[in-house]
């Protein structure tokens, strides 16, 4: 019989090893006091982590060939089919960040029980990546429309908004290894992986998806470790006064930025991307963020000095209205997407309207004017419409349409000589805490200022194997569909909106 | 804005469990042994939360279903939870305080 886990565990912690064999990684110091105490709250070992990982495997590749076996990829509804193309590569980003992240907290921690919690994380982060990746080759090979899922990961590093994925996710890897830790495994693993990971797959489920469930709610099941080794830093790093100050800051700013990037992604996906939604989405925030991450958890520390987030009920006001404002956003810039967009119709309308009251005064027209030009006979597209381009935030790479797309609360600023926007309040706070972080990269509209959409939309690689229709369309039908010389034919120039 | 309190303390703890053989069992002790809890089925997962304490006990689950039953078996159905988890060879628990025994030294 083999000794128990407890015991082994125990003993396991005697064979520590320091870093008197190489250097600590200068790159990225702490601010932090890290005591040396710090527990694992499931006692990660070798032995146990490598049979649950194979069993879980097992499970998940036998789903994925009962998926082949029974056709079920052209089962699903195709509107939700569409989300996966832009939603999987955006997750398998998260992974590759994490993968990174969870190494550098190996090398960070000097305590061997929590390191081993974070080596445990680093394996299932790669783990995740591969089941990603597998799940992609299933639907580019099972789906009937693979336009999109070829070049998943490239087509959302070049995507208007796909660089919400790397602008939320680069924090896993760089910065003070607390917060690194505060931003992966507290805010991002623990709030808001149970909406993306663990309630989306509900919707895909009702909407005929399987293959998705099966693997994300595999992966969530090694998500469950890394909230505990949030868990594990936090109450080890809370116990010093000096540093309550800091947790408060990192709290707070992570909180707000994977709101922005999270509840964007699963709100979007969950209702415009459904024909059929078991729940709305500020439904699912309020049980999943602020009863169980606020309320069962945050609420009570309380003791230590540390409260939840000062701008929860920033977040809780943007939840009501941003995800419809970015769907929106989303299909007038369609020609820019690498994947499809289906009109809402009347069902979906009376959805919305009962869900959010208002809705359909504030949004039905744009969908209307959105569903009006779906075809290319009618020789406009939503784009034209606007009187600007809403410019990207700086720091989150959302629109600028937030909250509400009818009144946003854009800020536009200068910078060292050169000028800025961001969604909100709330992103103003972060660039300023360190502009360094987010002054880097060029904004997406300036590096195409003057270019005319056909030429952009070549240049991003977004059609099809023909090389003439485009990947992205305005609805799902197989004929009818937009090409680039469609395209060339509205004369449409980008203009960056913070030049003009 | 939403109705709820914001700044509400909850006393309560979760755990979503993925659909199968094993979990259907165990949702079965649930509904038995703590009729307090809440079972919801979510399609394909079943989150079950509770005031103050849970405990899946390794024995009790392999009775049921009639073979071995570990808690790395056990782990492997579990997608999610809330609150503090303490995971030993005899059980899986989850703590509705801040700093359950296991934590405090």
């Amino acid at each position: 019989m083999a000794p128990k886990l407890e015991v082994v565990h125990a003993k396991g912690k005697r064979y520590d090893w320091g870093f008197d064999y190489a250097r600590p990684d200068p790159k990225f110091p702490t601010r932090y006091i890290i005591p040396p105490n710090g527990k694992d709250p499931f006692r990660v070992m070798m032995r146990g982590y490598a049979s649950m990982e194979t069993e879980k495997d097992n499970r998940v590749y036998g789903g994925l060939d009962s998926d082949v076996r029974y056709r079920n990829a052209n089962v699903a509804e195709p509107r939700f089919m569409e989300a996966m193309k832009f939603a999987v590569p955006a997750f398998t980003d998260a992974e590759y960040q994490a993968v990174t992240g969870a190494g550098f907290l190996v090398a960070s921690v000097k305590n061997q029980e929590m390191r081993q919690g974070f080596a445990g994380q680093m394996l299932d982060e790669v783990r995740h990546t591969q089941l990603e990746m597998g799940l992609r080759k299933y639907y580019l090979k099972n789906y009937h429309d693979p336009a999109g899922f070829d070049i998943g990961q490239i087509a959302l590093g070049n995507h208007p908004v796909g660089t919400l994925a790397r602008a939320s996710f680069q924090p896993f890897n760089t910065g003070d290894p607390v917060e690194v830790s505060m931003c992966l495994n507290v805010v991002l693993e623990t709030a808001y992986t149970n909406p993306l990971v663990v309630a989306l797959p509900q919707v895909a489920v009702v909407n005929g998806e399987h293959a998705m469930p099966t693997s994300f709610l595999s992966i969530q099941s090694d998500e469950s470790r890394h909230m505990a080794n949030g868990y594990g830093m936090l109450m080890c790093v809370v116990e010093e006064p000096d540093n309550i100050p800091f947790l408060q800051e990192s709290l707070e700013r992570h909180f707000w930025h994977q709101h922005m990037s999270m509840d964007t992604l699963v709100g979007v996906v969950s209702e415009y991307y459904a024909v059929n939604r078991p729940w709305a989405y500020k439904d699912v925030w309020e049980e999943w963020v602020v009863d169980d991450f606020v309320g069962s958890y945050m609420n009570r520390l309380s003791s230590f000095g540390l409260r939840p987030p000062d701008r929860l009920g920033e977040v809780a006001r943007f939840v009501e209205d941003m995800h419809h404002s970015v769907a929106i956003a989303l299909a007038a810039i369609w020609p820019l997407n690498f994947w499809r967009i289906d009109p809402m119709g009347p069902a979906d309308y009376e959805w919305f309207e009962n869900h959010y009251p208002g809705w359909t005064a504030r949004y039905g027209g744009l969908w209307d004017a959105y569903r009006a030009m779906s075809d290319p006979s009618s020789g406009r597209i939503l784009m034209q419409e606007l009187p600007a381009l809403p410019p990207f935030c700086q720091v989150c790479h959302a629109p600028c349409v937030m909250p509400r797309i009818d009144a946003p609360e854009t800020r536009i600023f200068d910078h060292e000589g050169k000028r800025y926007a961001v969604c909100s309040e709330g992103c103003q706070w972060i660039f300023d805490l360190n502009p360094k972080i987010y002054t880097g990269c060029a904004g997406w509209w300036e590096r195409f200022d003057g270019m005319d959409l056909a030429d952009v939309i070549l240049a991003l690689g977004y059609v099809r194997p023909d090389g003439k229709t485009l990947m992205g369309q305005p609805h799902l039908n197989a004929e009818r569909m937009w090409t680039i010389d469609d395209i060339r034919r509205l004369h449409y120039e980008i203009k960056d909106p913070l030049r003009v | 804005m939403p109705a709820k309190d914001l700044t509400e303390v909850r006393d309560v703890v979760g755990i979503s469990l993925i659909g199968s053989a094993e979990t259907s069992v165990a949702v079965e002790m649930v509904a038995e042994e703590m009729p307090d809890a809440k079972i919801t089925d979510n399609d394909c997962f079943y989150k079950i939360e509770r005031k103050g304490l849970l405990t899946f006990n390794m024995a009790d689950l392999s009775e049921r279903l009639g073979r071995d039953y570990t808690v790395h078996d056990f782990l492997v159905n579990m997608t999610s939870y809330y609150g503090r988890i303490v995971v030993s060879d005899a059980a899986v628990e989850i703590y509705a305080e801040i700093l359950p025994e296991r934590f405090r030294d």
